[in-house]
């Protein structure tokens, strides 16, 4: 948006003034003139400057560069000689272009400082240059354009930070004419005020009302007609043509094999505007292999559309292309149109979706580990760098996940080999001592009973062990009422043939009391204990050997003989892979396991303590 | 005296647009973390290069850090210059056949500052890119 103000103060009279503003607005520019013909005060000067007042009318929508040289080329200029500065600003670019020749004083006003517009020396009529140069510069939000005829003193230039805080910016150029106009010359000055589209002060200040000021002719907006094509008059009429989108939308709109083609490939990616799209669009087309010419080309009207629009852009993949849909205004569709061409862009009307079709060098295999890679690293919104930090790391979790798993496999195996080596051994004794039993013909009924089962027991009692530690590592376990008087002594029972083997004496007192709980897991860790005093007694050759078992309310107490534990170690006996056992016959896992079934499994507490001679576990249930 | 970093790259259409473009990236690489502006700096160039192919067939660009912290790109050609399109060139959906397409307006989108001067004789762009 421009809000324009101008003034123009004659040297004596009107009709002989020979400076010049003319601000033409059309709806899509603003047309700016500023011209000072010589000889001011002269009624040929004054009439030569109105003559090209009104060329700029009739000939505003030329483009500057036919303005100015029409302008150049009047007869009546060779007379008296002219400086003229013909400019546009597009309302929808942030570009001064414009063409200058003479002295004129053009500056634009930026934060404070001074930016001098390119002028070339001369005079049209009387000294052209030999070539006319264009010009054009970037508008930024908030500049401040001066452009005025040498009646205007350059101190204008040390004026200007001031003259910006004027409030009514359309007295501003009345106040420099007033402030800084020589007395012995015309004097104009145009003043602009420059603010991007959307911002906040785009309102349209006209110039206010001023015997003074000059006549301003109003042209009314020439309005383009749509639905043809136009091509700009020029010589190289071939090169550039301004396209005509409608036939093509036509076309395309009756089209449904694309929509079908898209309809038929997966959307691999939807990405939405974020202030990295431009990271995650580079990521994406440095995968698919794209030039790189290409891949700034989609990359910049992808963001530029993002931007503007806020909407997702779709990815597609099929056989050799890649295709990109997203919504898109028509006018904007027109826009894009041109850059990628008829063979790749698409558009439908109805559903303002546009298609961009980018062929590749190689097809993609949706499917691959690589696109699903790419995948997962735009949608977690990270670079590749951080990406591949993320995957290592995911990558050492898996790691130590399956050591964690192999380890549990271990302990698992572990606690079954240390819970079967006993039955093992009873069954392996059980077995040598039927030769003995024939030879000394005691094999009879009874005795083969008691064998089968005495075996199928310590059998089915290694069977619940794998059952049993299969469940410790599962978490869907059912509870069960059972006796701790009765889990104990089937434990005893169990291990009778080790107990008697190794003179251990075993007592058990304990009353009726019923514990909710998992019956298996409660049995390995009484059997745990009572192995451990076992080899405890065979390792430390203790003579008299004696279990006591005392279980009253949900308290279990197991106190041995078996000469204790090292007081500098026993801190550490429920950490795993810790044994106090001579090579091979310790895993380490028997009081880790039965800390941990019953501290987690069942909600108890099993503490060690010391006494003479020996150890006392307390399992406490109830706790 | 502090030597800013510098890159002159010599236009024609016996050198590969894709040549250009990696020189530049490399370049921009070099002078700024910042992978957007690099994408930024690396596309203006190929629209320089490939306005300079265009529109003359040989030219020079050349890069240079500015203090405070800006890289001032200039490219110049002595071509036969776009002054019949000026105006034209400056608005998007023009363009030529064969051409990268963005042209002018997204060098305006994506530089600070632009100045651009066009005559019979040649061609001057400035841009400005902040750091």
């Amino acid at each position: 948006m421009l809000h324009v103000g101008q003034f123009c103060q004659p040297f004596n009279q009107k009709s002989g003034c020979g400076d010049f503003i003319i601000h033409v607005e059309e709806n899509e520019n603003h047309l700016l003139v500023v011209g000072d013909v010589g000889g001011h005060g002269l009624r040929i000067a004054g009439m030569i400057a109105d003559e090209i007042q009104d060329v700029v009318i009739q000939n505003a929508s030329l483009p500057i560069t036919r303005l100015f040289s029409m302008i150049s080329k009047l007869p009546s200029l060779k007379k008296q000689g002219l400086a003229l500065f013909v400019g546009r600003i597009k309302k929808n670019i942030p570009m001064l272009s414009y063409q200058c020749v003479g002295n004129l004083q053009l500056i634009i006003c930026r934060n404070e400082s001074v930016i001098q517009l390119k002028r070339q020396e001369g005079l049209l009529g009387l000294l052209p240059p030999d070539t006319i140069l264009s010009n054009a510069t970037k508008l930024k939000h908030n500049d401040y354009i001066f452009l005025s005829t040498d009646g205007v003193k350059s101190a204008i230039k040390n004026a200007i930070a001031s003259l910006t805080s004027i409030d009514d910016e359309k007295l501003i150029a009345k106040k420099i004419v007033e402030d800084y106009g020589t007395p012995n010359d015309d004097a104009a000055c145009l003043f602009a005020k420059y603010s991007m589209p959307g911002t906040i002060d785009s309102v349209i200040n006209y110039p206010s009302e001023n015997k003074e000021i000059l006549p301003i002719k109003v042209i009314k907006p020439v309005i383009a007609e749509s639905g043809r094509s136009i091509r700009l008059e020029q010589e190289n009429a071939q090169k550039v043509v301004v396209q005509d989108l409608d036939f093509i939308f036509k076309n395309y709109s009756k089209n449904s094999s694309l929509d079908n083609e898209l309809i038929k490939s997966e959307c691999f990616l939807t990405l939405h505007y974020s202030p990295l799209i431009d990271r995650r669009l580079n990521d994406i087309f440095d995968f698919l292999d794209l030039s790189k010419k290409l891949k700034c080309k989609l990359i910049t009207v992808l963001i530029e559309v993002a931007r503007d629009f806020d909407m997702e852009i779709r990815l597609y993949l099929k056989g050799n292309y890649l295709y990109l849909q997203f919504s898109l205004e028509e006018n904007m569709a027109k826009k894009i149109f041109p850059i990628f061409g008829k063979g790749a862009f698409f558009y439908r009307q109805d559903s303002k979706q546009c298609v961009i079709q980018v062929r590749l060098e190689e097809s993609v295999d949706t499917s691959s580990k690589e696109l699903e890679n790419i995948r997962e690293m735009v949608q977690f919104g990270l670079d590749k760098k951080s990406y591949s930090n993320f995957k290592d790391h995911q990558k050492k979790d898996k790691l130590i996940s399956q050591q964690a798993k192999l380890a549990s496999m271990g302990e698992m195996i572990g606690a079954i080999a240390h819970q079967w080596r006993q039955p093992i051994n009873e069954i392996a004794i059980r077995i040598q001592k039927v030769k003995y039993m024939y030879k000394h013909q005691k094999v009879d009924e009874a005795y083969i009973d008691d064998f089968v089962s005495s075996n199928l027991k310590t059998i089915n009692f290694m069977s619940k062990t794998i059952d049993d530690f299969r469940n410790f590592f599962r978490t869907d376990k059912e509870k069960e009422l059972f006796k701790i008087s009765e889990a104990i002594q089937s434990v005893i029972s169990m291990q009778r043939a080790q107990l008697a083997r190794h003179k251990i004496l075993v007592n058990l007192d304990a009353d009726n009391f019923q514990l909710n709980g998992y019956y298996s897991e409660f049995q390995q860790v009484i059997l745990n204990l009572i192995s451990n005093a076992k080899d405890a007694f065979i390792e430390n050759n203790i003579e008299e050997r004696r279990i006591d078992i005392l279980s009253r309310q949900g308290l279990v107490v197991i106190e041995d003989n078996a000469g204790g534990i090292p007081e500098l170690v026993a801190n550490r006996i429920f950490e795993p892979y810790f044994t106090t056992k001579s090579h091979g016959n310790g895993t380490g896992m028997g009081l880790y396991i039965s800390k941990t079934i019953v501290d987690k499994n069942m909600g108890g507490s099993l503490t060690y303590a010391p006494i003479d001679n020996g150890t006392r576990f307390s399992v406490n249930l109830v706790a | 005296m502090l030597e800013m970093p510098y890159l002159n790259l010599i236009v024609d259409k016996n050198i590969s647009i894709d040549g250009i473009i990696s020189r530049a990236e490399h370049f921009a690489k070099s002078i700024t973390d910042d992978e957007i502006k690099t994408t930024e700096i690396t596309t203006i160039i190929s629209e320089l290069a490939y306005n300079i192919i265009k529109y003359s067939s040989e030219g020079v660009i050349t890069l240079s850090v500015d203090l405070p912290n800006s890289l001032l790109i200039i490219a110049e050609d002595n071509g036969p210059g776009f002054v019949n399109d000026f105006e034209a060139a400056m608005q998007d959906g023009y363009s030529s056949s064969g051409s990268l397409g963005l042209g002018i307006p997204s060098l305006i989108r994506m530089c600070d500052d632009l100045d651009i001067t066009t005559s019979s004789s040649g061609t001057k762009l400035t841009c400005v890119k902040e750091l």
